[in-house]
């Protein structure tokens, strides 16, 4: 199954500082420049909450998160366009995030039940 | 000692009824006035922002590449969590942290771990046995 599609705002970015704090790579273009990414990327955290907001869309149901595990394949930008593909199963969810160019930025598992 | 700079558990940080609010209005969240429950989701920012200052990251960090996390307790709204973590290195320029996150009561409420790719390899020089004493 696949959810809806979602763009990555500014406000994604600069919100997540309140709790993750401020780093370079995030918020300065010009260290971003000098990065392999070549620009500022995402909090992995904030790809993993749009993602989990995506299915819960998709899904119509709360499903309070238990357990998350996720690898980051590719970082996302701001103006990028999410969206999820995934697996529902008794417990839990198995799911990849695919950025508009086709690329798998994320995978991983989401039980939102014991 | 050129990675860990702050001992685990120094950094503390309180949650409001605000932090819910924004984090409810900046990811599209139905809000609920005067919850109480604080979201896991929320909490994976709360426990890997307290990891990010208890690291001088900013020297460091190239990328998370995976974490894990389990939660086992509800936080409650004016709870303070902390972080316990331990480092090492599996492998070249990766860093992995096995970390517990605690509240006021000493009650573990999540525990998991987190992996980071490195910007600098030096840091392993001043390693011995794969952990940072």
């Amino acid at each position: 199954m696949k959810t809806e599609k979602i763009t990555v705002e500014e406000s994604h970015l600069l919100q997540a500082i309140i709790w993750e704090g401020d780093l370079r790579i995030h918020t300065s273009r010009e260290y971003g420049k000098k990065t392999p990414f070549k620009k500022n990327i995402i909090h992995g955290d904030t790809t993993a909450i749009l993602s989990i907001q995506l299915l819960r869309r998709k899904l119509k149901k709360k499903l309070p998160l238990h357990e998350f595990n996720c690898r980051f394949l590719a970082p996302t930008y701001v103006g990028d366009q999410i969206y999820v593909e995934f697996q529902q199963l008794q417990d839990f969810l198995t799911f990849t995030t695919w950025n508009q160019d086709g690329v798998c930025v994320m995978e991983g598992e989401y039980r939102y039940a014991f | 000692m050129l990675f860990k700079l702050f001992e685990p558990r120094i950094i503390e940080r309180t949650i409001f009824q605000t932090d819910i609010q924004y984090f409810q209005d900046v990811f599209g969240m139905e809000r609920t006035a005067n919850i109480s429950a604080v979201p896991s989701d929320l909490m994976l920012f709360v426990i890997h922002g307290i990891l990010n200052r208890s690291l001088n990251l900013e020297e460091y960090l190239l990328a998370v590449i995976e974490q894990k996390i389990a939660f086992f307790q509800t936080v409650y709204v004016n709870d303070s969590i902390s972080v316990d973590f331990d480092i090492s290195y599996p492998k070249n320029a990766t860093c992995l942290l096995t970390f517990r996150a605690f509240n006021q009561k000493n009650n573990c409420v999540a525990d998991g771990t987190w992996k980071l790719k490195l910007a600098k390899i030096e840091v392993l020089e001043n390693v011995e046995n794969g952990h940072l004493s």
